[in-house]
């Protein structure tokens, strides 16, 4: 029974691992205009550690969530909802809001470089957001904590995770790009 | 005699210099209006780039694409031109922009073939596209888009303009930070996605993914087969009526969910809160607590029809009703 719940978990986690990077492949060939525009917009410096910056994300994020598996797994089902969360769930909970703070907190360096020369109306409404997003996931660390046998909890902290790194990822000030 | 002759050519070089100064300074300052005409290969892609202002694009049933209107009033270069099935249309600003009050910004009118794909990006643009039966792809940082059909891939993406979507078929990507999205008449798959905006569904498609971080979604739609939203915090509203084959989740961590049902109710319903209650008005069901902890659940089956709902709301009320049904409120 234990060993069931395991695999269900791992197939939860993996699932959700698989579905981070997920796109819908265009119909048509988009390199005609690709082209064109790397021709009209010549690329900056930083574009080039931009470059492996989404595989640096996937990489990492795999490596948080894939040990945030191994410690869940001996954990979470051995945790009854009455009892106090066990310190190796705080534990990797911990790590892995240390890992998103640590791959946040340069992309955010970046984003705010990239997009500075945005208008500063744009730029509170996206800093609002960042905000919004950094409190969302404030409060499902916090369910989590409090409900620390909730699956559902902790896909939706890595969603979210994802997206507000994603978000940060994205390049406004140059027209076209976050097509 | 022979130094006036000098003083005279000196003054006439004068005056030259002068004049080419003042051409070069109109052609630096580039046109105010324009209004031109390419023929295209059809199917193509027209390619549009403005930074500011507002533009229409309307389809025809012409091979021909028209531009008109006025110019940004700082616009240093217009390009229009047609490079294999690529037609490019751009409003060239100077880098960096002057930032003052202005007179003008880019006000145009394209018209394409119908049947050719469009793209356009900008960043304070006001963008509006009807009669286009292809591909639309439309990214903007701050002003609104309004797209009225579409067919194949439809991706519009703002930061906090409204996006609204009328009448579209295929892949439709809407995205934004904090802008609202709705969404109309649209077939196909669905992809809706916003950080604050709100997001607003009617007569959607009946494959739809919609995600929020704190603004409300509403969904509306008859015949609804596969439907997944959530919110972190926010409230989740769906109204009208499932397929036979149903699966839908809708998901808030902090909000309300409720589900207003009309016609037949077939399906599996699974519905659990953490600290909220469960109002159930479909059937005579009530929700359980577990042995431990907080949280209610609700499971119940109604005929044998194979739908699947999934409801939860781990800070707040689900709501489970028929349309119609007086004395709930939310």
């Amino acid at each position: 029974m234990e060993h069931d719940s395991h695999d269900e978990f791992d197939m939860l986690l993996a699932r959700e691992v698989r579905g981070l990077d997920r796109e819908i492949q265009p119909d048509r060939n988009l390199w005609v205009g690709i082209a064109r525009r790397i021709g009209d917009h010549p690329q900056r410096r930083w574009r080039g550690r931009e470059r492996w910056l989404p595989y640096g994300v996937a990489a990492s994020l795999a490596i948080a969530v894939t040990s945030l598996v191994l410690n869940l797994i001996g954990v979470v089902d051995t945790a009854s909802p009455e009892q106090p969360m066990p310190s190796e769930l705080t534990a990797s909970l911990d790590q892995l809001g240390a890992d998103h703070a640590s791959r946040r907190a340069p992309m955010l360096a970046t984003f705010r470089a990239v997009n500075a020369s945005l208008d500063q109306n744009t730029r509170d409404e996206l800093y609002r957001n960042l905000e919004i997003m950094a409190r969302a996931r404030s409060e499902i660390e916090a369910q989590v904590r409090d409900n620390p046998q909730d699956r559902e909890l902790v896909s939706s902290l890595l969603r979210l995770q994802q997206w507000e790194l994603r978000l940060l990822s994205e390049d406004y000030a140059s027209p076209g790009n976050t097509l | 005699m022979i130094r006036d002759r000098n003083v005279s050519h000196r003054a006439t070089g004068y005056l030259a210099i002068c004049l080419l100064a003042w051409a070069s300074s109109l052609a630096l300052a580039g046109p105010e209006t324009v209004d031109e005409q390419l023929v295209v290969t059809p199917g193509g892609l027209t390619s549009v780039q403005i930074t500011r202002g507002s533009l229409s694009v309307v389809g025809w049933d012409r091979s021909e694409i028209h531009v008109e209107g006025a110019l940004d009033e700082q616009v240093e270069r217009f390009i229009f031109e047609t490079r294999g099935d690529v037609t490019r249309i751009e409003v060239i600003l100077p880098k960096p922009l002057e930032h003052r009050m202005l007179q003008r910004t880019t006000d145009l009118t394209i018209h394409m073939p119908s049947g050719s794909d469009l793209e356009v990006s900008g960043v304070s643009l006001a963008v509006g596209v009807s009669g286009v039966s292809r591909q639309v792809s439309v990214g903007v940082i701050s002003g609104d888009i309004n797209v009225r059909g579409g067919r194949g891939q439809i991706e519009l993406q703002t930061v906090s303009g409204q996006i609204d979507l009328l009448g579209a078929d295929g892949r439709i990507f809407m995205r934004s930070v904090s802008g609202d999205l709705l969404a109309r008449e649209v077939e196909g798959e669905a992809r809706y996605s916003t950080v604050s905006g709100r997001i607003l569904i009617e007569a959607g498609s009946d494959d739809q993914t919609l995600e929020s971080v704190s603004g409300d979604i509403d969904v509306r739609g008859e015949g609804i087969r596969h439907l997944r939203g959530q919110i972190v915090s926010g409230d989740i509203r769906f109204d009208g009526s499932l397929a036979p084959d149903a699966s839908v989740a809708l998901t808030t961590i902090s909000g309300t969910v409720e589900m207003v049902l009309s016609g037949e109710v077939n399906g599996t319903f699974d519905v659990s809160t953490g600290s909220g209650r469960i109002r159930n008005h479909l059937t005579s069901d009530e929700p359980t607590r577990p042995q431990y902890g907080p949280g209610r659940s609700l499971r119940f089956k109604v005929s044998d029809a194979v739908s699947q709902v999934n409801l939860s709301a781990r800070s707040g009320d689900v709501i489970l009703t028929r349309s119609g049904v007086r004395g709930v409120s939310r």
